[in-house]
């Protein structure tokens, strides 16, 4: 979407200007809808994360302050509303510290060969705490230290749940390849 | 290095990725957002309703005109001087009517005392005196030349309400005895020693040289009057302001700062009366439509005004006996009230407003004796100007 045309939609928003709204959820819902499903891995777990966190936008449009893209705004509003869920259903409380050997790197060729959609649903089938770190630090861009502080975990916890994640996708690629 | 390399792929498949979206979600999103007013059907409303408004404040407005408080009792004057007199308990008789206190004829050449006695003069309060009425009544002896054999006697005086008969006791005690030197000027101009109807009496011991003179029945011919014309108070206030949706809730800091000319009995004595006050306002707002760049709101909430400073100033004119130029005082007593507004504030930037407050405001009686606006016209009607922003 056209940035003068998304400033516009922004306010009409603002002014509670429903067809706006809808314009701006047609726009961003099924982005947020693969973001919702890779963290909470199941489909209607990830529909009420979105509806949450489509509400937390309409209200607090006022305080989008320009900085940084509309669109990377929405995003962090969905990981936000994504991690309230889990925290919700207390996965963070029970994670496995135990440290890891380093893994082989991933195939990036057999990434490659497999589709969005498949990626996506191998990511989501991954247990709660893997896929939450693996998300946050591969997706998203977080560190190992942010993760730990905003899941409430140690940093080596964080890093031995992505080595695991990553261990995980990798053996679930080959098979479907 | 190895790791970003294998991660990129996967990034640049699932940071943009996206899925089909049930159509049972925008409307469970819709349910949970806040209904829209369709503004262009209710144009009409809210014109009249703004209409009527405008209309109830400024009859309002032109209705209570100027805000001069007069007042018919000389008991709300300013009394600000005190002579502490030791006067005889041997008084003049006097004659009395059914309905009046006749002023006795005393001549000052009749009376010879032995001692020479010098009134002290002390400076009571700035705030105004509730002084009741009183009427001083003798013990009916003769009218003789007062002697002294004794530098101090007290005074064994009874002062009754001429209204009720009932005996004072509240302002006067043995040695001091307080006058109001407004009735010194209708004494000197007005009442000679001729049958006056009165609602408020005084008595005036004075000594000079050897001679102590008693003149007790002085009267006022006229009811006093104390007239307060209040110029527009000057507000400021700085909000904070909780928004939840539509709804939000503020708790702020307030200064108001009034002035008012005030004038007793005809010019006699007038001045300015300054007052400051320190506000904590705390209300509730609903912004119930946004057109454009406009959004207009409503609020309710009240107030507590806390006096921090007042001051009196007299004019040189002045014609009191006993003029002064600075007089400052501090009233205690707490000031409620309660405030209706309705505002439109326009956007200027994106976190900036503009807004402009028709406020309707009723100001609780309470104790006090300070004559400010808010005492005197307790329902006001005013316009607030100003700017917000948020964060």
């Amino acid at each position: 979407m056209h940035q003068d045309n998304e400033q516009k939609l922004i306010k009409a928003c603002m002014r509670n200007d429903r067809a706006a709204q809808k314009a701006l959820y047609d726009h961003y819902a099924p982005y947020m809808m693969a973001l919702a499903i890779r963290y909470v891995g199941d489909v209607d777990a990830a529909q009420d994360v979105v509806q949450e966190a489509f509400i937390k936008v309409f209200a607090s449009l006022h305080q989008y302050s320009g900085h940084g893209t509309f669109a990377g705004w929405v995003r962090r509003i969905t990981v936000n509303a994504a991690l309230e869920y889990l925290r919700s259903t207390r996965v963070f409380e029970s994670l496995d510290t135990t440290e890891v050997e380093q893994v082989p790197a991933m195939n990036a060729s057999a990434i490659e060969k497999i589709s969005a959609d498949e990626l996506m649903e191998i990511v989501a089938s991954l247990p709660a705490g893997y896929r939450t770190v693996f998300n946050m630090y591969a997706i998203e861009g977080y560190s190992h230290k942010e993760i730990a502080h905003i899941i409430g975990v140690q940093e080596s916890s964080s890093r031995s749940q992505y080595l695991r994640a990553k261990m995980l996708i990798q053996k679930k690629i080959e098979n479907l390849i | 290095m190895d790791d970003k390399k294998t991660i990129k792929p996967i990034q640049d498949k699932l940071s943009q990725h996206r899925v089909a979206v049930p159509d049972s979600l925008w409307k469970r999103v819709e349910e949970a957002l806040p209904t829209p007013i369709v503004w262009y059907r209710r144009k009409g409303f809210y014109a009249a309703v703004a209409a009527i408004a405008g209309v109830v404040i400024g009859l309002y407005w032109l209705y209570t005109g100027d805000n001069d408080c007069r007042l018919q009792e000389p008991a709300q004057l300013i009394c600000v001087d005190c002579a502490e007199h030791n006067v005889s308990t041997h008084i003049d008789s006097l004659l009395t009517t059914d309905e009046n206190i006749l002023v006795d004829n005393i001549s000052l050449s009749n009376h010879t005392p032995t001692h020479t006695h010098t009134p002290k003069r002390h400076t009571a309060s700035a705030s105004i005196d509730n002084h009741e009425p009183a009427v001083l009544i003798a013990n009916n002896e003769d009218t003789q030349a007062i002697n002294h054999n004794e530098d101090t006697v007290s005074t064994d005086m009874t002062l009754y309400n001429i209204n009720t008969d009932e005996p004072l006791t509240a302002h006067c005690n043995d040695t001091e005895v307080y006058y109001d030197d407004m009735a010194l000027e209708s004494i000197a101009h007005k009442c000679h020693g001729n049958k006056c109807q009165s609602s408020f009496l005084s008595f005036d011991a004075t000594t000079s040289g050897q001679r102590t003179v008693v003149t007790p029945f002085s009267s006022r011919c006229d009811n006093a009057q104390v007239t307060f014309a209040h110029k527009m108070p000057f507000s400021m206030r700085a909000l904070f302001e909780k928004r939840f949706g539509r709804w939000g809730v503020g708790v702020g800091l307030s200064y108001t700062y009034m002035v008012a000319d005030y004038e007793v009995s005809n010019n006699i004595r007038q001045g300015q009366q300054e007052l400051h006050y320190i506000g904590i306002p705390l209300y509730a707002s609903f912004e119930f439509a946004r057109v454009g760049k406009f959004a207009f709101y409503t609020s309710l909430g009240g107030q507590m005004d806390i006096n921090t400073a007042g001051i009196l100033r007299e004019e040189p004119e002045s014609g009191a006996y006993n003029r002064f130029d600075k007089l400052e005082f501090r009233e205690e007593a707490l000031q409620f009230s309660a405030q209706l507004r309705v505002g439109a504030a326009f956007e200027i930037t994106q976190h900036l407003d503009i807004f402009l407050e028709p406020v309707l405001g009723y100001y609780f009686a309470n104790e006090s004796k300070v004559h400010s606006i808010w005492h005197d016209t307790p329902l006001s009607a005013s316009i607030a100007l100003g700017v917000r922003t948020w964060f």
